[in-house]
């Protein structure tokens, strides 16, 4: 489908069928991340509510990427499937808590609008996972980029909670067991990486 | 890599056999790095877990720089596009208003040599005919020439003389594959083998074909030719 068009219908997509899109494979993920890039609904919403509490157009940039960033690490790595809703509510969610959270950080006082939310408590995300500072990014980044790909998409999967027998179908293994052996290579290739730089290992923790 | 790191999940979450777990910690006594990822187990799991951020942003960062082409590349694109067009446009203007190729007029202009004035001598009825008709070339009644050197003549002698003078005839009034025929049989007389080469080849010229033209002029005795028409020729002939 049409980027465009697929984009001005993310807003009425169910928040189940997003997560799933999140979770089958990096193209249909690219597909929803641009989707809801590109979606003129969810973006002028997330924008007229930063602007409208007090931010500039910048914080309302940079709040709708955390707010992308933030779904699809929750989206990823979420095992129930009874959830239910829609699409924007839920980014609008994330996006009123990272403003919020965003504003208790640089102490500004603001009156926020009432968040209404359509999740539980247990769904929001927690502050300090959120906010990444840039020079951490890019140290993580840096150290990310050292796996080969395949290595990043087993070692991906398995720290947000995919089973082994789930790996080895998603990313084409024979058997679970291969799975688990490219698994143990790759952490292994991670750990020699901070073994022998004891420095990035510090600065991380 | 130890075969210990297949079992360090395990070992983590506290799912081995006490027999296991004892092998375990006793490879792990020999194996500094083995140590190291069950020291840092937690950390190595958080920067795994963080490569789906990690992708995300990539992907981001993508989508925007995409997005900021338009802003500021995509609008000089459209600037150079647009120059481009015009610049075509008034290009094929060019070409059709005032070609800077030269036309075929200007070809014949520089090129091509009229033969001189001949002289025969005789007072034979085809003898009178032609020279007659040699006049009226040399003071361009071509149109009323033509019917008078197409008049059968008696000797080869003549006839060749005349079939001289129409080809030029043909080639000056455009019909240029007759005069090339005519042209192509006087390159076997040796009167005027050069001649016919010169003309075949201002022929080729004139059809555009460079390369032919480019061969008949390696033929010609250039002897027979001033320095001055050679260099208008070679200039065609580039």
């Amino acid at each position: 489908m049409n980027l465009f068009y697929f984009s001005q219908y993310l807003f009425i997509m169910s928040l189940l069928y997003a997560i799933s899109q999140v979770k089958n494979s990096q193209e249909e993920r690219q597909s929803l991340i641009s989707g809801i890039y590109y979606n003129v609904t969810i973006k002028s919403s997330i924008f007229n509510f930063i602007q409208k509490s007090g931010g500039e157009r910048n914080d309302a940039s940079y709040i709708f990427d955390e707010t992308i960033v933030q779904f699809v690490k929750t989206a990823f790595s979420h095992s129930s499937s009874t959830i239910s809703g829609d699409l924007e509510p839920y980014l609008m969610g994330i996006a009123r808590n990272l403003w919020y959270q965003e504003c208790k950080k640089r102490k500004r006082e603001i009156s926020l609008p009432e968040v209404i939310s359509h999740q539980t408590a247990d769904d929001q995300p927690v502050a300090e996972e959120i906010f990444l500072t840039k020079e951490r990014y890019s140290l993580l980044h840096t150290i990310l980029d050292k796996l080969r790909s395949n290595c990043r998409a087993v070692l991906m999967h398995w720290a947000n909670g995919f089973s082994m027998t789930e790996i080895a179908e998603k990313l084409g293994y024979q058997s679970e067991g291969m799975a688990r052996k490219k698994k143990s290579q790759c952490l292994a290739e991670l750990n020699d990486f901070l073994f022998q730089n004891p420095h990035i290992k510090l600065q991380l923790q | 890599m130890s075969l210990y790191f297949e079992w360090l999940d395990d070992y983590m979450e506290g799912k081995l056999t006490p027999q296991q777990r004892l092998d375990f910690e006793q490879a792990m006594k020999g194996d500094e790095k083995l140590r190291h990822a069950v020291e840092n187990y937690p950390l190595l799991k958080q920067l795994s877990a963080s490569l789906i951020e990690d992708e995300t942003r990539q992907m981001l960062k993508d989508l925007e720089n995409k997005k900021s082409v338009p802003d500021n590349t995509r609008r000089l694109w459209w600037w150079l596009a647009a120059a481009v067009f015009v610049g075509l446009v008034a290009y094929i203007n060019k070409s059709i208003f005032f070609s800077t190729t030269p036309g075929n007029e200007q070809i014949m202009a520089d090129a091509y040599i009229k033969p001189e004035s001949q002289k025969i001598k005789g007072e034979a009825t085809d003898t009178l005919t032609l020279t007659r008709a040699i006049d009226l070339f040399d003071r361009n009644y071509l149109t009323e020439a033509l019917p008078l050197f197409q008049a059968p003549a008696t000797n080869d002698s003549l006839q060749t003389l005349s079939n001289r003078y129409l080809a030029h005839i043909y080639l000056r009034t455009e019909k240029l594959t007759l005069a090339d025929s005519l042209f192509t049989i006087l390159e076997n007389t040796s009167n005027y083998r050069n001649e016919a080469l010169y003309n075949r080849m201002l022929i080729a010229l004139l059809l555009h074909k460079k390369e032919e033209a480019r061969n008949l002029f390696n033929l010609l005795d250039k002897s027979q030719f001033s320095e001055k028409q050679l260099k208008k020729v070679e200039g065609y002939l580039r």
